[in-house]
């Protein structure tokens, strides 16, 4: 399950999804010391993801703890300011150290560094996950991920933002956490819309994919107006992808909703290793 | 009890959901497994329907505008219950409540939007459905963050006089999570004519008001501190600058005379 990437400079960086609290650095080197931290980490993580870590290890200790990095996704958000840091709960549940991690850094840091230095803009990620962060001066101010996987946007397979309700309504019928969990982040997203239908036929397709195009529009267009109002206003919006399988027309619609604010767009397109060897290159060497 | 006591008194129910009745499936599906949809009608109803049809028809009336030409994002800020609604000639089009009155904003006890993922954690932990419940329905919003108070004019106070960190956080919270909400549907309305404020929170808080509209000026919000300072409490009133884009209305609500009506034209219907 490890996304792993070797770049040009021989080393090999390992993606971990969630780090929580315990890496508060994008890029940290894979010694034996660090599986401590790790085995932290992956509290945060759907249980599937947690023999992950092992492979990582595995390969570094291979490599005898030279040239392997973890790099973690959730380390660019640790500037959140408070009030976004935080959820409205009370003290004590406060004290279990639910925060809003955020979750992309990869992506959004390299949006960061790619753009000047007093830019305030919204960065949006547009993909199967798609994810949104507002950026003041390189660093980040919201995300619209949080805690876990399951907050923001939804995904491929995860429900995004639901009433918290709706989780109690399911555990007051019976079911086991590990059973809600597993319908939140397997069986909900955009796969509810799309049947057995490919997502990229889905783009094309307006009459099976309608209600699909239209759900994925309105929450993203939702997100971004809501990261503009954090920011107390932008510079421009950056939509960022790594794939081909977003289409002018779904841009378009995006941009038409923002014309009468007069918030100008930028569209990008990388692919995701060159990405990650670019943040890579520009955060350690 | 109304009928043993009252028995040729006919009764009627009026539901606080209907105005949202009209949602664009868009805004009232969850991304959850289509049982939950089609078998277990999970989906998003949204609250305050009442407030929000009796102050939308009154902006109209203020503003001498037909409704079905108008945009408002009203804000419904109770000391119970807060919500937002996306008006789009006279109907909701999105609002920050869901299935529940828990969604969306932070309230007086209630903790608004929260990752599911957090829902899941206190399940794990053994806390049964009705602690969570409480927690987050009860202990949590306002008074969860200060730990003192669920009312906000303490808060202010506390911020005010002993610049208390914790009742500052807890405003910074509430009204940047009611900004981003408004800044949610003014991307999804466009240029929208009105943003409006009612209920306890919404027609009383002079400083509320202000907090949150620093910082939707890129959305043509521009608020006069002054008309602010002097919102009259029994009417509808505008504070917005002399030049700006987007009126700001303050208004109390009035629920009761949209029950009153709704009332009256059903009965006048089945006696004819």
């Amino acid at each position: 399950m490890t996304e792993s990437y070797c770049i040009a400079s021989g080393e090999t960086l390992h993606i971990l999804p969630r780090g929580g609290n315990f890496l508060p650095e994008t890029f940290t080197r894979i010694e034996p010391a660090l599986l401590d931290t790790l085995q932290a980490c992956s509290k945060h993580w759907p249980t599937e993801d947690r023999e992950s870590i092992q492979t990582m290890v595995q390969a570094a200790e291979a490599a005898h703890f030279q040239h392997h990095w973890v790099a973690c996704e959730t380390a660019f958000f640790q500037s959140l300011p408070e009030a976004k840091k935080y959820y409205a709960l009370p003290a004590e549940l406060r004290q279990n150290g639910y925060r809003r991690f955020g979750g992309d850094g990869l992506f959004h840091q390299w949006a960061a560094q790619i753009h000047a230095e007093d830019c305030k803009f919204v960065s949006v990620h547009l993909s199967e996950n798609p994810s949104v962060a507002a950026i003041r001066e390189e660093r980040a101010v919201d995300s619209s991920q949080g805690y876990s996987h399951l907050e923001g946007l939804p995904g491929l397979t995860t429900c995004g933002e639901i009433d918290p309700s709706v989780v109690l309504f399911l555990a007051e019928q019976g079911k086991s956490a590990t059973e809600i969990s597993d319908l939140l982040y397997h069986h909900s997203g955009w796969q509810v819309f799309a049947g057995q239908t490919p997502l990229r036929d889905l783009w094309n397709d307006s009459q099976k994919g309608a209600l699909f195009q239209k759900m994925y529009l309105h929450n993203l267009i939702e997100t971004i107006g809501a990261m503009v109002a954090a920011l107390g206003g932008a510079d421009m919006i950056f939509l960022g992808s790594e794939s081909s399988t977003i289409f002018e027309e779904m841009v378009l619609q995006i941009e038409s909703h923002f014309a009468d604010f007069s918030l100008p767009f930028e569209f990008k397109e990388v692919r995701r290793a060159q990405m990650i060897e670019e943040v890579f290159n520009y955060r350690c060497r | 009890m109304c009928r043993e006591k009252f028995p040729d008194v006919p009764e009627t129910l009026t539901f606080d959901t209907a105005f949202h009745a009209n949602l664009p499936e868009s805004a009232y599906r969850y991304a959850l497994p289509e049982a939950l949809f089609k078998e277990d009608h999970i989906r998003k109803y949204g609250f305050h329907g009442l407030s929000y049809q009796y102050v939308s028809r009154e902006a109209a009336r203020f503003l001498g505008k037909p409704l079905n030409s108008l945009k408002i994002i009203a804000c419904h800020l109770g000391t119970g219950g807060s919500s937002v609604c996306a008006i789009a000639s006279g109907i909701s089009i999105d609002t920050s409540m869901g299935y529940s009155p828990l969604a969306g904003l932070m309230m007086s006890t209630r903790s608004g939007d929260l990752d599911a993922g957090i829902v899941l954690d206190l399940l794990r932990q053994g806390k049964t459905p009705q602690d969570i419940s409480d927690s987050l329905n009860k202990k949590s919003g306002l008074l969860g963050i200060s730990s003192f108070s669920s009312d906000i004019r303490d808060l202010l106070k506390a911020e005010a006089q002993n610049d208390d960190p914790a009742a500052h956080l807890a405003i910074e919270m509430y009204t940047m999570r009611l900004r981003k909400m408004i800044g949610r549907y003014a991307a999804l309305l466009g240029k929208f004519d009105a943003l409006l404020f009612t209920d306890d929170i919404g027609l009383q808080n002079p400083v509320i008001r202000e907090r949150t509209c620093h910082g939707l000026e890129w959305a043509g919000v521009q608020l006069d501190p002054q008309a602010n300072q002097s919102a009259p409490l029994d009417r509808m009133s505008d504070i917005r600058q002399k030049q700006a884009n987007v009126h700001i209305l303050v208004t109390p609500t009035d629920e009761e005379s949209v029950i009153a009506s709704e009332t009256a034209r059903l009965l006048e219907a089945t006696h004819d």
